[in-house]
């Protein structure tokens, strides 16, 4: 064997059970109470072995933006937070519309990428024709955004219609952002007009309302088109109804949230300023609790980051007019230990936060028993966590190139303290092993083109 | 020679090789397993499980896998066959010839009919089949019996209806030859297009009563248990025809208003449609904890048939 971890408490879908993994070629060859010879032996001394987090929500910034994240920087972060497999999102310069972009941007982060990493196509109402072609050259999903924030990702509903049409032919996944345009256009100017500029107002006049009828709209539409819809960053009770509405119905739709939602509120607003502004906005504890409620029953399928840096002068002009700043936080390193943290004291069970945090993740992207699980023949993708050891988030020791985040001085039990993407180790305690360009691009094992 | 010796080496590849006493023994070792699950143990130390799956069922083979580990066992094997020499066209007796000089035991998932048995004949080791072509499943039916026990106490004397797709589905087929062991009542409800093989039922004819029809209310009130099947998109040659008889079976809450209040629902997962996800928190829902049995009578298996104590 090339690798052998010994003496582990593996995690599997049906309870924990202590063995040593023996890996060979990059993948799992051996489990058992025994330990096989290898080349490289660890002893993990009884610890938790858990399969690699995939964040299937992440922008790195690259190219087009790198005072605000690069590919290396994005993928060391998500090392360091035990994420093995990010899918990173198509709004970079120039955005991922056409097949050519694709290949493109591929070529600029494969040498960058410490860990394994899919790439999602853009399908707004400029890339029609380029759809089919964006699932040949190997794009992971699709996304749409119902605001027009980024012109070409953005649809109207009639183009919605088409190109979930078009996608459900490809076979793969659409993810989309939620929110009614007009309502939130008409938002802020309702709060220019009134003078607020201060950080709550961006989730006042920001109204759930806004993200439930997109919300319900997409579903409708997918329906239609019998397409496997995901809704991103959901965050409201309003949104959760419509979700269980349309699951009951037998309609094919996921959807995730992120720890914003599920550990800040617009209690916090005040404290965190700008660094406190995503989109859709921190909503009242009432809503936290049904998130909470739904990630344990399992109506909430996945919890993804939504890591979305802006560089510190960005984000500092929001504390004059909070609409001057941009929205989005950095997250993609945090998440494991909140969410481990959150196991410990109980507001989830292990089950659901791996479920929620690798393994949805990798069924939902066509990647799954490749990815999301510890079993015979899967990439050895590994997090060793101590359960036992106590962290605290602060953002000087972060990866990414923003280092202020909005969970700064969170504590709790449950830390990563290895990261191994398919058998290397590549993240150790505090140090980076691996090294750029060995992560790999992934494209769905099976598809429909 | 005692029925525990029985299993030495044996290879478990039809429910039509097992007989009442022979399944009654595996239930029972099942539920010794129940303990040993949760704090694992040494019984199978040393010995090695190879996994051979030419279809993908990673349910499937995670549950085997985990029943090896927690017995003290290893695991290897591939998941997909392009990793291996099949896909450079190795015969499957070759491919077997090969694994077993690494391993004690082999589980085998295979599309064909047929495939596990070839596979038990041509290896000196123990097979188990984890499913094989459109009728064998012999591990599934064996935790569905098992599931069933734990939720009524008994087998005898249920009332049971099977539901769905009833002609390309291959628990229920391997699930009928289990229950035909019992005293039990079977109602075959599916669309006409979709019944039961009449070859494999007129086989069954005299060992057990059953009723077919296309109306899951015409038994409904009497039943307790409901084993409710997807109809696989995979086997139909026409997806319009797919399409037409997908949602002939939805089971929802107002479904069981009309059910017995103690009524169990199972499935044997992945569930697409055919139960509305507002049924998952009733009582009636028995179609996770059925994954759990899964693991146990695995256990029971492995331990058996290599002989572990």
């Amino acid at each position: 064997m090339d690798l052998v971890v010994r003496n582990g408490t593996i995690y599997t879908p049906y309870g924990l059970v202590s063995a040593s993994i023996g890996v060979e070629d990059g993948k799992i060859a051996w489990m058992g109470r025994a330990a096989p010879e290898g080349v490289r032996v660890l002893d993990v001394d009884g610890k938790l072995i858990l399969p690699g987090m995939i964040d299937m929500h992440v922008h790195f910034r690259d190219p087009g933006s790198p005072d605000r994240e690069d590919f290396e920087t994005g993928t060391m972060s998500a090392a360091a937070g035990g994420v093995t497999t990010v899918a990173e999102m198509p709004n970079t310069l120039p955005p991922v519309t056409s097949a050519e972009r694709l290949r493109e941007k591929r070529r600029i982060v494969e040498r960058k990428a410490y860990v394994d990493f899919a790439l999602v196509a853009g399908a707004g109402s400029m890339s029609r024709d380029e759809i089919k072609p964006l699932a040949e050259e190997g794009a992971i999903a699709y996304k749409m955004f119902m605001i027009s924030r980024f012109k070409e990702l953005a649809v109207s509903d009639a183009d919605m219609l088409d190109n979930l049409l078009l996608i459900a032919e490809t076979g793969l996944p659409c993810l989309v952002h939620a929110e009614n345009e007009g309502l939130v256009s008409r938002g802020v100017e309702r709060a220019r007009s009134q003078g607020r500029r201060d950080p709550l107002a961006h989730s006042e006049f920001r109204l759930p309302l806004a993200e439930a009828e997109a919300t319900a709209r997409a579903i409708l539409l997918a329906e239609e088109a019998s397409v496997h819809l995901h809704i991103c960053h959901m965050t409201s009770s309003e949104a959760l109804a419509l979700l269980s509405w349309a699951k009951g119905r037998g309609v094919k739709v996921t959807a995730e949230t992120s720890p914003c939602y599920l550990f800040l509120s617009t209690d916090d607003l005040e404290r965190l300023g700008p660094y406190g502004k995503v989109d859709p906005p921190l909503r009242g504890p009432e809503h936290q609790r049904a998130l909470w409620q739904a990630l344990r029953k399992g109506l909430l399928d996945v919890v993804a980051s939504d890591h979305a840096p802006y560089t510190r002068e960005e984000k500092e002009r929001g504390w004059i007019d909070i609409f001057d700043a941009p929205s989005g936080s950095v997250g993609v390193e945090t998440t494991l230990p909140l969410m481990l943290g959150s196991v410990n004291k109980g507001l989830l069970s292990l089950e659901r936060m791996v479920e929620a945090f690798s393994t949805n993740p990798a069924r939902i992207l066509g990647l799954y028993p490749r990815k999301g699980c510890i079993s015979i023949g899967s990439d050895a993708d590994l997090v060793v966590v101590d359960t036992k050891a106590e962290f605290e988030i602060r953002g000087e020791n972060l990866h990414s190139k923003q280092r202020i985040t909005p969970f700064e001085g969170f504590k709790g039990r449950g830390k990563p303290i290895l990261t191994i993407v398919r058998g290397e180790v590549i993240w150790e305690d505090g140090e980076i092993l691996g090294r750029p360009g060995y992560g790999k691009f992934l494209s769905p094992i099976r598809r429909r083109v | 020679m005692d029925i525990a010796s029985s299993f030495l080496g044996r290879d478990i590849v039809s429910m039509k090789d097992l007989s009442r006493e022979d399944i009654d023994f595996i239930l029972d070792r099942a539920t010794e397993m129940e303990p040993i699950a949760d704090r694992g143990s040494d019984i199978l130390r040393g010995r090695i499980m190879a996994t051979l799956f030419f279809e993908p069922s990673t349910r499937t083979r995670l549950s085997f896998e985990s029943a090896m580990l927690r017995l003290g066992g290893g695991v290897i094997g591939f998941a997909e066959p392009s990793a291996s020499s099949v896909a450079k066209g190795e015969s499957l007796r070759d491919t077997i010839k090969t694994v077993e000089n690494y391993s004690d035991i082999i589980v085998i998932r295979h599309y064909e009919d047929g495939a596990a048995r070839v596979a038990a004949d041509a290896a000196g080791i123990p097979v188990i089949n984890a499913g094989s072509g459109s009728l064998e499943h012999p591990t599934q039916a064996l935790l569905d019996l098992h599931t069933m026990r734990a939720a009524k106490g008994r087998i005898d004397g249920l009332k049971v209806a099977l539901l769905g797709d009833l002609l390309y589905g291959r628990t229920v087929h391997s699930l009928l030859y289990a229950l035909s062991n019992y005293d039990v009542k079977v109602f075959l409800v599916s669309p006409e297009r979709l019944r039961f093989r009449r070859d494999l039922l007129k086989e069954l004819e005299r060992k057990i009563d059953y009723e077919e029809m296309d109306d899951l209310y015409r038994c409904l009130g009497e039943i307790d248990v409901l084993y409710v099947t997807r109809i696989q998109k995979e086997r139909f040659p026409d997806l319009r025809e797919y399409e037409k008889l997908k949602d002939s079976y939805i089971i929802t809450r107002e479904t069981l208003r009309h059910a017995k209040r103690d009524l169990i629902i199972m499935h044997p997962l992945p569930r697409v449609t055919e139960i509305s996800t507002d049924v998952d928190d009733t009582p009636n829902a028995w179609y996770f904890k059925q994954m759990r049995h899964g693991l146990y009578v695995r256990m029971a298996l492995l331990s058996l048939i290599l002989g572990g104590r």
